[in-house]
């Protein structure tokens, strides 16, 4: 068991590198020029440039790089993209704050209302709480979010006023002003999870439901909420329970259209932001930063099977034959 | 009774997120609440604005880019004079001193001899200005000469290359020393009296002239071995170097114009100078194109032309003489950055000094009617008063600057903005196509000219478009000027103004009727006689009044000619489709119809011809089009040009070097015939743009200057690789309580008079909060 997770973190290293140095060549690659401008203003940035080492050969960039990033854990600081000079990581870490509160509020309300409604649409299947909730699948499923965003930010900010426009300004993350602000993207972005949790969880709870270890439970006495709930919903989670675990790394992860209808100075503009005016520091930073997330996740991911369902094994080259 | 329990917790469970959001008109704004002082007994004027970018990274006078972060510095501003909106004078403005105490002194004559100033000069070049005593940064420290001096040489500092050093190192605001001291601790020398043989190459390989760095001297005076004297840039592409080369070097080349001398450099700029295009040179010729560090030469401060006699006065020194208008529009520099600040905030950064300063509330300080009070990157900044300011006590601001709050929300989105505006939280919208059919003729929608043309620019060179043709898709047909003119005369530009901009204006030259010649008297470039006979000769009208420059008939005989001719080069089949790929910064709607527009004037304009119906253009998206264009990656953008409102003749810069994006148009070879006081001449487009810029027509008189420019427009104009088409026009909404110092576009300089020392408001903040909610918060426009 330890021998797996320390090969998968030896390999994820690896790859994390391979990746990272990729990057780093394939970001230097794209065109960079400097507009000269009307009045030659351009030619002081090209100045800053040399000095600053893009004009360098690449290798030369990536051993400085790579000699900055560990020996002082530096991965340059912002240009184009941020608070100017400002060291990224901690420019960065200025902006997970909005993205992480409006994806975990997003994540605590579409995880159980998306097992309720697919709890209730297994146990009611083919009757007309069902039929409801499918509709509400279909929807949800196939209208992007920030389809919703834009509609609710009309119907519910604008025609009804139950909600500000935008986030509000500030980081008073716990003040009533703030989550009222926050709502409308934090719905925009609970939809289209509800309807994949609902749609997820009435799959596999209808074919619980039909097994015979249900019928057995029933014949030795249980009720029929009893032996949903007690067999039935708890063997249906083995699949759904990472999927789950995957919400919660999603937690980090910016919606770039919401953020900017909602004028939210979350992770996903600024990272859209990096690439497109070309800052280096910023846009390698956060690639990694979900290079890692995903890795991580993986590992995470595949030991959450064996921790809910002792009968999964990996590793250690046993098989789970019986 | 189970089922209907059951229906009404999945009904309440599934609104149970919309009924958490209950109605509240507390203090629930987008923005902060403000904290400033009233001017008038308690109420408070919040000035809403937004920045449609979140990309802001500095508002340091010295380093900012973008026009957000200008907008941030502006309201922490003053200048040492100021155009005061006056509808009484003669162009409506008055030019009044703020942080100075008097009008600006010439004393040329003082300095006539030093600091570069011919001994014979007797005005422009030399400027005293005394300044206010009592002028104060925001937290009450006193602001002298030594400020302005300590500025000025930050912005000059050779050891951070300030993105701002060129108002002072060009223009018409450049200083005596300025580019010597910016350019680093060494001036560079021409080698004399040196040969191939003394540049050594060292073991770190670095090469050296005596132990001094040696450079090729690629954009910078030097003397070759034959004696003359020449930029070796100017003549290299023209003279059979490789453009890839060319680009190359530049892209080493240093502020001085000098590229350090490598292996790889010598290499590639030997083997142009050996080859027969430029004349077999022999390899100790090189030494005719190097310069090497001089210490001897090295510039310091105090020889920079910005002088400081007492606490109260300062002098500066310009390379050019100025006078007039345009000393106070640049010619006077009068940005601040504070000390102590600066200071405290500079570290080092790669192999640069820099500072942070004006990057938070704490790294940034005013001069000027108001002061940072809150700033959230990407998101939100605030302002008060400050009361500091000596424009508040000084009796000569009566009437302005009623707004004693400003905040500005960052606000991405248009359709957010405008849901925002109408609600009473923005105090004005830019207006973008689709809002105009709402918008357009609403009492509070106002429309400024602009600087800015859009033109059409095609790919004209063969070889390349032949490389972009696939299958029976036909390219090289845009090479004939015949199809160029006829896609110029398809266009009716007031539909296309009507139907794909927020109401711009139809344009007919390259250069807009923004632009002043001559700021002394607001004369219109486009007003002259020179201008409008070359629209006229262009376009076949009698007068400008009759311009429309669409002619349906002539389009199509035009289009039938270009076929024929391509047809008869064997360059078209007869099933062969002609598809324009017009490349343009996004896929959004607005672009979208503007492709959509050129493939229907061109498809009508064929119908009947031998091309009816096998004309399309395609979108592609594409954010770095000026660049693919410039490489001839596209066949077709549209482009837009302005900025430098009051100097039309750097306009033609755009076109006629390096920075064209017009790929296939050579001004290098491209010749212009004008007749200059009588005399016919020739030359090429870059001739004339370095004799009308630099050269011998520099200085000439206002006729003779007019006469080039637009002789040259004529030339660009009648090759029909850039059509104009729409002239910018801003289109956007005041809020119902804000007014503007006048009721009319009073001209380039007054604008609006939409200033904020010059709003006013019908209601303060709490009596336009009560009046929106009276209209539950859906204002009528």
């Amino acid at each position: 068991m330890l021998k797996y997770i320390f090969k998968r973190i030896v390999l994820a290293i690896v790859s994390m590198f391979i990746v990272m140095t990729v990057l780093f060549v394939l970001l230097r690659l794209i065109p960079n020029p400097v507009e000269l401008g009307v009045n030659n203003e351009g030619k002081a940035l090209i100045e800053m440039r040399r000095a600053w080492g893009y004009y360098d050969p690449i290798p030369t960039q990536y051993a400085i790089f790579l000699k900055n990033l560990f020996t002082k854990f530096d991965w340059g600081f912002c240009t184009t993209v941020g608070t100017f000079l400002t060291p990224v990581t901690e420019y960065v870490a200025s902006k997970f704050p909005f993205t992480i509160y409006i994806n975990v509020f997003a994540a605590l309300i579409s995880v159980p209302l998306g097992l309720f409604f697919g709890i209730i649409a297994a146990v009611y299947k083919n009757k007309w709480p069902d039929q409801i909730i499918n509709v509400f699948i279909m929807v949800f499923i196939s209208v992007p979010s920030f389809v919703y965003a834009f509609v609710m930010q009309y119907y519910m900010g604008f025609k009804w006023g139950l909600c500000p426009l935008v986030l509000e300004s500030g980081t008073d993350f716990f003040s009533w002003h703030m989550f009222r602000s926050a709502i409308m993207p934090i719905m925009s972005l609970s939809f289209h999870p509800i309807a994949f949790y609902m749609r997820y969880v009435r799959a596999e709870l209808t074919e619980t439901l039909t097994t015979d270890y249900m019928l057995l439970a029933r014949t030795k006495g249980l009720t029929r909420a009893q032996a949903s709930f007690r067999h039935a919903f708890r063997n249906s989670l083995i699949p759904i329970f990472p999927t789950i675990l995957a919400e919660i790394i999603a937690v980090f992860s910016g919606a770039i259209i919401t953020e900017q209808v909602f004028a939210i100075p979350g992770i996903g503009r600024t990272y859209l932001m990096a690439l497109n005016l070309k800052d280096y520091s910023v846009f390698l930073c956060l690639s990694m930063f979900y290079v890692v997330i995903g890795f991580l996740g993986g590992i995470v991911f595949d030991m959450s099977y064996m921790l809910i369902d002792p009968r999964i094994r990996m590793g250690g080259g046993k098989t789970n034959e019986y | 009774m189970k089922k209907k329990l059951v229906a009404i917790l999945l009904v309440a469970a599934m609104v149970l997120s919309l009924v958490a959001c209950g109605k509240d008109n507390g203090t629930s704004e987008p923005g902060k609440p403000s904290s400033g002082e009233s001017n008038d007994a308690g109420k408070k004027y919040t000035f809403h604005g937004y920045l449609s970018s979140g990309v802001i990274t500095s508002f340091s006078p010295t380093d900012w880019q973008t026009n957000s972060e200008s907008t941030l510095m502006g309201p922490c501003m003053s200048g040492l004079y100021s155009f005061n909106y006056n509808p009484d004078a003669e162009y409506e403005y008055d030019l009044v001193p703020e942080m100075a105490a008097a009008m600006p002194e010439d004393v040329t004559t003082q300095y006539a001899g030093q600091y570069g100033i011919p001994a014979d000069a007797t005005e422009g070049y030399a400027w005293k200005v005394a300044l206010r005593q009592d002028l104060k940064w925001d937290d009450g420290t006193p602001i002298t000469s030594k400020d302005y001096a300590y500025t000025v040489e930050q912005f000059l500092s050779p050891d951070m290359k300030n993105y701002r050093a060129d108002s002072y190192t060009g223009n018409v605001g450049e200083l005596y020393n300025a580019k010597a001291f910016f350019e680093g601790t060494f001036g560079a020398a021409v080698p004399r009296g040196k040969t191939w043989a003394d540049v050594v190459k060292g073991a770190d390989g670095k090469y050296t002239i005596d132990g001094h760095q040696a450079f090729l001297a690629w954009n910078m005076p030097t003397t070759l071995v034959s004696g003359d004297s020449y930029v070796i840039k100017d003549y290299a592409v023209e003279y059979g170097m490789a453009q890839e080369t060319a680009d190359w070097l530049d892209g080493l080349m240093d502020a001085r114009g000098a590229v350090e001398l490598t292996d790889e450099v010598i290499e590639k700029f030997f083997a142009w100078t050996s080859s027969d295009d430029w004349g077999n040179e022999p390899e100790e010729d090189l030494i005719g194109y190097i310069a090497y560090d001089d210490p001897a030469l090295a510039c310091t401060f105090d020889q920079v032309g910005y002088l400081t006699p007492d606490e109260y006065t300062i002098v500066q020194i310009l390379v050019n003489p100025c006078i007039g208008f345009y000393l106070y529009y640049g010619g006077l520099h009068d940005e601040l950055v504070k000390p102590d600040l600066y200071e405290a905030n500079k570290k080092q950064v790669g192999a640069l000094i820099k500072s942070s300063y004006g990057t938070s509330v704490d790294t940034f300080a005013s001069y000027g009617p108001y002061k940072m009070d809150e700033y959230q990157e990407g998101k939100y900044v605030h302002y008060t008063r400050n009361e500091n300011w000596f424009g508040y006590t000084d009796g000569n601001h009566e009437g302005m600057y009623q707004t004693t709050d400003i905040e500005y929300q960052v606000v991405e989105e248009q359709s957010t903005r405008l849901s925002l505006f109408l609600q009473g939280k923005l105090d004005d919208v830019d207006l973008v196509s689709d809002n105009i059919p709402d918008y357009g003729l609403s009492e509070y929608t106002y429309y400024t000219p602009e600087s800015y043309n859009a033109e059409f620019a095609w790919n004209t060179n063969f070889d390349m478009l032949k490389s972009r043709e696939t299958e029976n898709v036909c390219k090289t047909i845009f090479t004939y000027i015949e199809w160029r003119q006829a896609f110029a005369l398809s266009l009716d530009r007031q539909d296309y103004c009507k139907s794909c901009t927020s109401g711009y204006e139809p344009s007919y030259g390259i250069i807009s009727d923004y632009y002043i010649h001559d700021p002394d008297h607001l004369a219109k470039y486009r007003a002259t006689p020179q201008a409008q006979a070359t629209l006229c000769e262009v376009y076949g009208a009698d007068s400008v009044d009759e311009l429309s420059g669409y002619d349906l008939a002539e389009a199509k005989r035009l289009l039938q000619v270009a076929y024929d001719k391509c047809y008869a080069d064997g360059n078209i089949d007869d099933d062969d489709m002609v598809v324009v790929e017009f490349h343009i910064k996004s896929a959004e709607a607005e672009n979208q119809r503007a492709v959509d527009f050129c493939t229907n004037s061109m498809l009508k304009a064929a119908e009947g011809t031998s091309l009816e119906g096998r004309i399309k253009f395609e979108l592609i998206a594409d954010p770095d089009y000026y660049n693919n264009a410039k490489q001839g990656a596209c066949d077709f953008i549209r482009e837009n040009w302005g900025g430098a409102a009051l100097n039309p003749y750097t306009m033609m810069g755009c076109y006629c070097t390096d920075k064209s994006n017009e790929f296939g148009f050579d001004y290098n070879k491209h010749t212009a015939t004008i007749t200059v006081n009588g005399e016919t001449l020739t030359k090429t487009m870059i001739e004339w743009y370095n004799a009308l810029l630099s050269g011998e027509f520099a200085n000439a008189d206002a006729d003779t200057r007019l006469t080039i420019l637009s002789g040259m427009e004529k030339a660009l104009l009648l090759y029909y690789h850039i059509v104009p088409v729409a002239s910018w026009t801003t289109a956007a909404m005041r809020s119902q309580r804000i007014n503007f110092g006048a009721d009319h576009f009073v001209n380039v300089l007054m604008g609006w008079v939409n200033t904020l020392d010059h709003l006013t408001y019908t209601m303060d903040d709490a009596e336009w909060e009560a009046y929106c909610a009276s209209q539950n918060n859906q204002l009528t426009y």
